[in-house]
């Protein structure tokens, strides 16, 4: 019962439009159309950079994977195959580039103080959210820090997520649950959720 | 609103206010198009994962079969007959495979010695000491016969050779009694060999014997003492005249297959004459009057 109450609980999901990114966006790009990669940068933007966040832990290096997954899509969008997951393909991109880029620097493990203040982008950001995001990037896994952001970002519903990133609905709904309650507990420690 | 949505309404606001806008980056940089599809770094793992696990398997299939080839694998075959005959079979390591008894009397001898894995020398040593033990070697005329099998004839040659100085070192018998010789692979030999209950090395010694002297059955041969039957393989005559014949005529075409070609041999094995390798204490031709064709071409010797 719960776990259908997760997938379908449209209540739970946030109020927003999910990302529906077309496959001919794909095929369109890979010709060189520019319109056609304004358009899927403009549908793929927020998300794409919430997974790389997820994936990197931090503003800096998920801005500099942003540019590159974009540069491989271009130089690649021409060898796509529709297989029905345009967005599986391009989170394979980006999955793949952060994989090579912390083999690369091992950037996470070297993080001192000022590189943990760097994981935000400079600019307002209200206090409370900021230290909730602090907390999912720090103390949650790969894997749940990914699905509660694309979640919570981009209105994908579990099931999407699912299909999105490639992984079995049963690891989707136990990694969201579990992520979401160690964050729970996480942040009302810190005295941050009453 | 539950605290899951709080928690998500505030990581989704946080997000948006820090999504870089790099579309002016991207856009209109030139990129080189790829040529074949970008393989993610995931199946490029996988694939590294697949080729390491191919070279595992690899390398313990290369092991099994080295393992298998140095300790496993018969490399040569080692024939003692002192009648009775034994078989040991070693690797290439020079460690003894098994240990088989080739005749009824062989039995005893071999039975009890525990030869698995142990050196030649070692299992030499004990089957010798059995050979001892159980009468054989006792006698002045005894003699012993080493046939080495080995593909490689070198191969063969460098173990007849070192199994003879072992065998040397145990009995104190003498070169002079100590026979040896090497045999390729030949079916023919073995199959009338087996028929015989003999091992391949005296069958070929008595095929050579009979070689020289047709009127001896093959029967007859295969009971004659090593030395003697070596005497005869090197187209010597006898050493004393036979009186009769020990059982009826041995027929090829009737109790065993018709003799093959002679196999090759080599090394210091039974040659023809004139330079026999080894000598009898009583080689010496003063001891016979009688030529070769006087002993045996009495007909009388063969009337039934």
């Amino acid at each position: 019962m719960l776990l259908f109450a997760a997938i379908f609980d449209q209540d739970n999901a946030p109020s927003k439009t999910p990302v529906h990114l077309e496959e001919g966006l794909i095929e369109r790009i890979g010709k060189d159309d520019p319109t056609a990669f304004k358009t899927f940068y403009d549908t793929i933007n927020e998300t794409l950079y919430a997974y790389l966040l997820s994936l990197t832990q931090n503003h800096q290096d998920a801005e500099d994977l942003l540019q590159e997954t974009y540069l491989r899509v271009r130089a690649s969008a021409h060898l796509y195959r529709p297989k029905g997951k345009p967005l599986a393909w391009v989170f394979t991109i980006a999955r793949n580039l952060a994989n090579m880029h912390h083999r690369g620097a091992s950037r996470i493990q070297d993080l001192s103080d000022e590189d943990l203040e760097n994981r935000f982008a400079h600019g307002s950001m209200d206090a409370h959210d900021r230290l909730v995001l602090h907390s999912l990037l720090e103390d949650l896994e790969e894997k749940q820090r990914s699905i509660i952001l694309l979640h919570a970002v981009s209105g994908f519903k579990l099931v999407e997520i699912s299909r999105h990133l490639e992984l079995p609905l049963s690891t989707v709904l136990s990694s969201y649950n579990r992520g979401l309650r160690k964050l729970r507990n996480h942040l009302h420690i810190k005295g941050i959720l009453s | 609103m539950n605290k899951n949505e709080s928690i998500e309404q505030s990581l989704r606001r946080a997000v948006r206010l820090q999504v870089p806008d790099v579309y002016s980056r991207v856009a209109n940089q030139p990129v080189r198009k790829d040529i074949e599809p970008f393989v993610p770094a995931a199946a490029k793992r996988r694939s590294g994962l697949a080729w390491s696990i191919a070279a595992s398997l690899m390398s313990l299939a290369l092991f099994v079969f080295g393992a298998w080839f140095m300790l496993l694998r018969v490399d040569s075959t080692i024939d003692l007959d002192v009648n009775p005959s034994i078989e040991i079979q070693i690797n290439r390591l020079e460690r003894v495979i098994s240990l088989q008894p080739i005749n009824e009397d062989a039995i005893p001898i071999v039975s009890g010695i525990g030869y698995r894995n142990l050196r030649l020398d070692q299992v030499l040593n004990a089957v010798v000491g059995s050979m001892y033990y159980h009468g054989y070697l006792e006698s002045p005329e005894s003699a012993i016969l080493i046939t080495v099998d080995n593909n490689d004839s070198q191969r063969a040659s460098e173990l007849e050779l070192s199994v003879t100085i072992e065998i040397d070192k145990i009995t104190r018998l003498g070169t002079d009694k100590i026979f040896s010789q090497t045999v390729g692979a030949s079916p023919a030999l073995a199959e009338m060999a087996e028929r015989l209950g003999v091992s391949r090395g005296l069958m070929q010694l008595i095929l050579e014997a009979q070689h020289h002297h047709p009127q001896i059955s093959i029967m007859d041969l295969s009971r004659m003492p090593i030395s003697e039957l070596h005497r005869l393989a090197q187209g010597l005559p006898a050493s004393a005249p036979l009186e009769e014949p020990l059982e009826e005529p041995f027929s090829p075409g009737k109790d065993l297959p018709a003799p093959a070609p002679l196999p090759e041999t080599s090394g210091h094995g039974p040659k023809p004459p004139p330079e026999p390798l080894w000598h009898f204490p009583w080689d010496d031709d003063d001891l016979y009057e009688d030529d070769d064709d006087d002993l045996y071409d009495d007909d009388d010797l063969w009337d039934d």
